[in-house]
Parts: C-alpha cells; sequence; structure tokens
C-alpha cells in the first residue's frame, strides 16, 4: 500500500488505499486552474475521458468540478482501493496497475462510471461543473493523506467458500459459518434459529383445535387469540429475517466482503416478502394473524426514485375453490441511504380479484354447476421501507404499512379483512438489486 | 386492524309435509336438534356474526347471507348461501333446530358441536370436528368426526367413527342392534342391553376388556368371540385406546 502525502492547502484531498485485492495505487495531485479546464467536462454529469501516455503504468486523474464531492475508485473486486475527498476544482492523480475501476462520487445526484486503467493511459473521471476563477483555488496545493491507518488483511479465505458456505447455511442453518470459522457464531445461528422454529410451532398448535365448535360470544377470547397470533407473527417473522441473514452472512464472511457497497445506481429491484397483521375475526378464535407473502419489481427510474409492480400472490380459500389473484403498483422513494442501511418512503395500491366456482345441486344428479363468484378489491397503502445490506446487492427489510381496504380484502385459507378496516401491518422480506 | 362487529338475529320456518328427510348442511356451527311431536314445520333460530371495517358495514355483511330451503321429493335441504365477498366475514351460530321426530335428519356441517335429541328417524351426522352427543334414532345413528368425542343413546343400529376422540355407545331398548365403532385415537366404551347372539370382534391398542353375562375376558390387541347364532354385529377398533365392553340388561348405567 502506497500513500503519498502533499502539504495541507486550500483544497486538500485525502485519499485511502484499503490494500483488497486490486494492488494499492500511488497518488499525485497537482494545483489546477479551474478557468484552464473550462473547455473540458460538461457541467451537468461526471465524465471519463482517456489520454495516451507513455508511462508503462496507468494513471486516474480524478477532479473535483464545481462543488467537490468524495469519490470511492473500487477494483474489479468491489473493493475500494481508493478513497478521494476532492474540493472545488481539485483533481488528483492515481497510479494504478491496468484494471477495470468503478468510480462512484458520494454526491447525490451524480452518477458513477466504470473506468478502464491501462498501461500508458491515463483515464479522468471529472464530478461535474466548474469552480468560479479564485485566487485561493487557482494556487492549491492539493494533499494526498491517510485518513485513517490500513486495517490489517486476513488471509484470503479458499475460493470454494463462496459458494458452499451460503448453501451449507441454506440447508442447515449455521453451518455456513461454521465452514468460515466462526463456530461461535455459527453455533448461535443454529441454536437462535431453533428456538424460533419450536416456538412457532408451540404457538401454532396452541389454540384448541375445537374452539369455537360450542357456542358463546367470541369476545373473551380476543386477548389470548391476538397475543398469541401476535407472537407467531413475530417468531415466524424473526424466523424468516435470520434464516435470510445468516445465509448473506455466510457469503459475505466467505468472500471477505464484511462491508458491503449497496448499488445506488441499481436498475432493477427483487423483493419477497410477508406484510403481517393480527386483527380481530368473526367466529373463533377472535383474533388471527394475517399473513401476505408477496413479490415485487421495482424499477429505478431516476437516481433514488422508483417505480414498478408490487404485491404479486396467489392465494386459495380453504373451501368452495377459492381463487384470488393479486398483483399492484408501488411508487418508492428512497431518502436515506448511508452506508448499509436504506429508508424509502412509498405508496402504492394492491389490487386483488378473487373467484370462487359454482357448486352444483346436490339435489339434482349430474346437475350442471351455477355460476361462479367473483369479488373484487383495491387496497390503496402508504408504507416506509427499512432496509439493511449484508452484501452488496442483498438486503433485508422491515416495511411498515398502514392499509385501507375498498372491499373485502382476501388471504390465504379462510381468512379476511372487511373493507375499509384500516389496518397496520409490519412487512419483513428480502431484497436483490441489478 | 380496526373495526367492528355486528350480530343479526335469525330465525326461519319451513313446512316438512310431504317431506320424510331433511338435510341441515350449513357452515360451522353448532347445532342443536330437537324432535317435537306434532311440529309439521322445521324451525331454526340463531344468529350471524359479522365483521366490518365499519358498524355499517359489519350489520351489511351480516344480512347479506340467506338460508336456501329445497326440496326434491320428499328430501328437503337446508343451507346456507354465503356471498364470496363476505364468505370469511360472517359465523352462523344456531341456536336450535326442532322438527317432527319421525323424519330422517342429516346434517353436515364443518366445525360444531351437534346434540340431537327426540329424533326417532334415521339419524346421520358427518362434521369435521366437533362432539356428537345423540339420544334416539331408532331407524339407526351414523356419525363421524374428525376430532371429538361421540356419545350415542340409541336403539337402533350404530355406526360411528371419530379420528381423535373417545366413544360411549349405549344400547337402548331390547338391544339386539348391531354396532360398528372405531376411533384412531381415544377410547371406546360399549354398554349392550342384550348379549344374546353376540358376533364380537373387537381390536385395541391397549386393553380389551369385556363384561357381559355371556363373555367375560381381559386381554389386549384382538378379541373374537361368537356367541349364540352370532347375528349380533359388535365390531370395535381402537387403534390407539381401550376397548371396554359392558352388559347392563336393565339400563341402569
Amino acid at each position: 500500500m502506497i500513500l503519498t502525502s502533499f502539504p495541507a492547502s486550500a483544497a486538500w484531498l485525502a485519499a485511502v488505499a484499503l490494500g483488497s485485492a486490486a494492488p494499492a495505487p500511488e497518488a499525485k495531485s497537482a494545483p489546477v486552474d479551474p478557468s484552464a479546464r473550462a473547455s473540458g467536462s460538461p457541467a451537468s454529469s461526471a465524465t471519463v475521458e482517456t489520454v495516451e501516455t507513455s508511462s508503462s503504468v496507468g494513471t486516474l486523474t480524478l477532479y473535483g468540478g464545481a462543488r467537490g464531492g468524495v469519490l470511492s475508485v473500487r477494483g474489479e473486486t468491489g473493493d475500494e482501493v481508493a478513497r478521494a475527498t476532492l474540493r472545488p476544482g481539485q483533481e488528483v492523480t492515481l497510479e494504478l496497475p491496468p484494471g477495470l475501476y468503478e468510480i462512484r462520487p458520494e454526491t447525490p445526484g451524480v452518477n458513477g462510471a466504470p473506468v478502464r486503467v491501462n498501461a500508458g493511459e491515463s483515464p479522468r473521471f471529472e464530478l461535474p461543473g466548474r469552480p468560479p476563477p479564485s485566487p485561493a483555488s487557482a494556487t492549491a496545493k492539493p494533499v494526498v493523506a491517510p485518513s485513517s491507518p490500513p486495517a490489517p488483511r486476513q488471509a484470503a479465505r479458499p475460493v470454494w467458500k463462496r459458494p458452499v458456505a451460503p448453501i451449507m447455511s441454506a440447508l442447515i442453518p449455521g453451518t455456513g459459518q461454521m465452514i468460515n470459522g466462526e463456530l461461535g457464531k455459527g453455533f448461535g445461528m443454529l441454536l437462535g434459529t431453533a428456538a424460533l422454529v419450536a416456538g412457532s410451532v408451540v404457538l401454532y398448535n396452541a389454540p384448541d383445535p375445537l374452539e369455537g365448535a360450542g357456542r358463546g360470544g367470541d369476545s373473551q377470547s380476543f386477548g389470548t387469540a391476538a397475543v398469541t397470533a401476535a407472537g407467531f407473527g413475530v417468531m415466524t417473522g424473526g424466523l424468516q429475517l435470520l434464516y435470510a441473514s445468516q445465509i448473506m452472512d455466510a457469503y459475505a464472511v466467505a468472500a471477505d466482503k464484511r462491508t458491503p457497497t449497496p448499488r445506488r445506481r441499481h436498475r432493477l429491484a427483487l423483493e419477497v416478502g410477508r406484510s403481517a397483521t393480527v386483527g380481530f375475526r368473526v367466529g373463533d378464535p377472535a383474533a388471527d394473524l394475517y399473513a401476505d407473502w408477496s413479490m415485487a419489481l421495482l424499477v429505478q427510474i431516476v437516481p433514488r426514485f422508483s417505480l414498478g409492480v408490487s404485491d404479486m400472490s396467489m392465494k386459495f380459500g380453504s373451501d368452495v375453490g377459492r381463487v384470488t389473484m393479486q398483483g399492484g403498483v408501488r411508487a418508492q422513494y428512497r431518502f436515506y441511504d448511508r452506508g448499509r442501511v436504506w429508508m424509502s418512503a412509498a405508496l402504492g395500491s394492491i389490487l386483488q380479484g378473487s373467484f370462487a366456482r359454482g357448486e352444483p345441486d346436490p339435489l339434482v344428479l349430474g346437475g350442471e354447476p351455477p355460476a361462479g363468484d367473483t369479488s373484487f378489491a383495491a387496497v390503496p397503502y402508504g408504507q416506509l421501507d427499512l432496509r439493511f445490506f449484508i452484501v452488496d446487492r442483498w438486503s433485508l427489510n422491515l416495511a411498515p404499512r398502514v392499509s385501507v381496504p375498498l372491499g373485502t380484502r382476501f388471504y390465504g385459507e379462510d381468512r379476511a379483512i372487511p373493507a375499509h378496516a384500516v389496518t397496520f401491518e409490519l412487512g419483513t422480506g428480502v431484497g436483490v438489486y441489478f | 386492524m380496526l373495526g367492528a362487529r355486528a350480530v343479526v338475529e335469525v330465525s326461519a320456518s319451513y313446512s316438512l309435509s310431504d317431506i320424510d328427510a331433511v338435510r341441515l348442511e350449513l357452515p360451522d356451527t353448532p347445532i342443536d336438534v330437537r324432535g317435537v311431536p306434532e311440529q309439521s314445520t322445521l324451525e331454526l333460530r340463531g344468529r350471524w356474526y359479522s365483521t366490518g371495517g365499519s358498524e355499517s358495514i359489519a350489520v351489511e355483511n351480516s344480512e347479506a347471507p340467506r338460508l336456501d330451503f329445497e326440496v326434491s321429493g320428499r328430501f328437503a335441504r337446508l343451507a346456507a348461501v354465503l356471498p364470496l365477498a363476505e364468505r370469511e366475514l360472517v359465523d352462523l351460530e344456531v341456536d336450535e333446530v326442532t322438527l317432527a321426530p319421525n323424519r330422517d335428519l342429516e346434517i353436515w356441517t364443518g366445525l360444531g358441536d351437534i346434540v340431537v335429541t327426540h329424533m326417532q328417524g334415521n339419524i346421520s351426522i358427518d362434521i369435521e370436528r366437533g362432539t356428537i352427543y345423540v339420544v334416539g334414532g331408532a331407524g339407526g345413528v351414523a356419525a363421524r368426526t374428525t376430532l371429538g368425542d361421540v356419545e350415542i343413546h340409541s336403539p337402533g343400529p350404530i355406526d360411528v367413527s371419530t379420528g381423535q376422540g373417545d366413544l360411549l355407545l349405549l344400547q337402548d331398548g331390547p338391544g339386539g342392534n348391531p354396532i360398528y365403532a372405531r376411533s384412531d385415537s381415544g377410547d371406546i366404551e360399549v354398554t349392550l342391553r342384550s348379549a344374546q347372539n353376540l358376533h364380537l370382534k373387537i381390536t385395541a391398542y391397549e386393553d380389551i376388556r369385556v363384561q357381559t353375562s355371556s363373555v367375560s375376558t381381559v386381554t389386549s390387541e384382538s378379541f373374537e368371540r361368537t356367541v349364540g347364532n352370532g347375528t349380533v354385529d359388535i365390531f370395535l377398533e381402537a387403534r390407539i385406546g381401550s376397548v371396554t365392553v359392558l352388559h347392563d340388561e336393565f339400563g341402569d348405567g
């Protein structure tokens, strides 16, 4: 790892070589006269241009543009090899071994770009705009300084663990961690999963199967039924998140990617999850868990704003062959994305159509069944999406949601929420970004 | 989830003139059926419970179902018609059904305890879960439930099974009627009025006890014995449980 320091000045820069799979860069910088580069990059977006040089190694020049900013330079493995904080008009040159690098500006609204560094060439990445001419910036001396001491690197893990560890965790929770040498964590995952499974089974079987067979009001059993249903919902939701997270964690550790870099500039997001609520129901038990598994496919049409289809699923009733088909639309805006945490707000609507076949008249031998029955409902909702990344493209999420069905909203088996029943749901799921 | 509940009383009356047999085919509900001499109608009393996002919607939902009485020849069927949108939002609870005791009766439902008394015709009960209690049924009693105890006092033939539950069967009248009983998980106890001409065929995972005037044994697994001409079948099977056969000639317990 090589770091080159320059004296502090009006413009400054910090670059940190992280010692990843890509060889460490060598950084150099020079003062820049912003007025001299007025005809260079366009002001609206970051640009990349390449200039051939006679050197045997490649160089990469980073330019701060009108407002400066932080640039992350990542190697082919996705690891950060340098990080530069540039002031307006400032530029720095990194000497890098030939290879493909990705420049990721951390300035909102500015897109990054992949850059290929070849021996003898000098590609350039510029943040948009030009700073106004000023004596201070024109004479500024850029600085390259480490922002933190480099962390000691562990020996690279065997490549075979990358597929094997997550697969083993999928088959037997915790074993992927054990393969990665994290025995304590692995046993913890295994025991945690086993405990959640056991608790879920106990709560699932807790209600008396003959409850409701006799007469009597159901209000007395509401509290017990609600607590049981909520407990079951929390247990199974926790199990879902723990199971998914330990698979992702097994891969992250095996691939030595403990600090993920979420893909802010993704095109497509695929989400699979469950939204659940505890609510009253007619008959006994007086309360129940209403859980709805579904899938969503969202396209990021402009930075931070996504639009797509959501809540897609099918459900089947326990009698009369009821089939419910469900889909919806969702618009989502990501208002926070720092590190591995994203937060978004969304508005959407579920559209649900249900069909039930007619039953033939049992008193008429060979009689034709009557026409089936149908039902339709729209369920507008608003929700928050709290997302936590474990690996670059994979995340877990919690999504509290408020919805109001405009019509009977069906769930699986014999569950339904009546029209106009304001519903508070909690979603849990997994998202992957492309 | 925020919402409201509603309850609507329901009562109905249907003529049973020229009707020999009636089927009650109702959604999950407990049902008490009582035979009333000299009554020529079928009377039903009960209520619909419902839920809704508001009180008015809950009331609307409770009023959506209807009872449908269909007649085909000398057979009648009382069923509930539930619109799809309200199907999961309403719940029927029948208080009592009364009808002439000499009609044959069928009861079909899902979850519900069934009580039938003072009926003299054939009684057939088929439910998914719930206990069954029958007194009467000189024309014969057939009962099936997958979960729940069954108790039958009848002078007629008895054919009964439960998936999980105990069976208590008592012959009424002079006895001599066949009994076929099976419990997948539970005990069976049979009290006979007559111990003549029996064909006993018993299998049980646990103990088998037979104490009649003509047979006395304590064994396990299986037991078979013929008494007299063996015309009265007593076939009992307790897959996980015990079987006890007693003889009470005077029916005093």
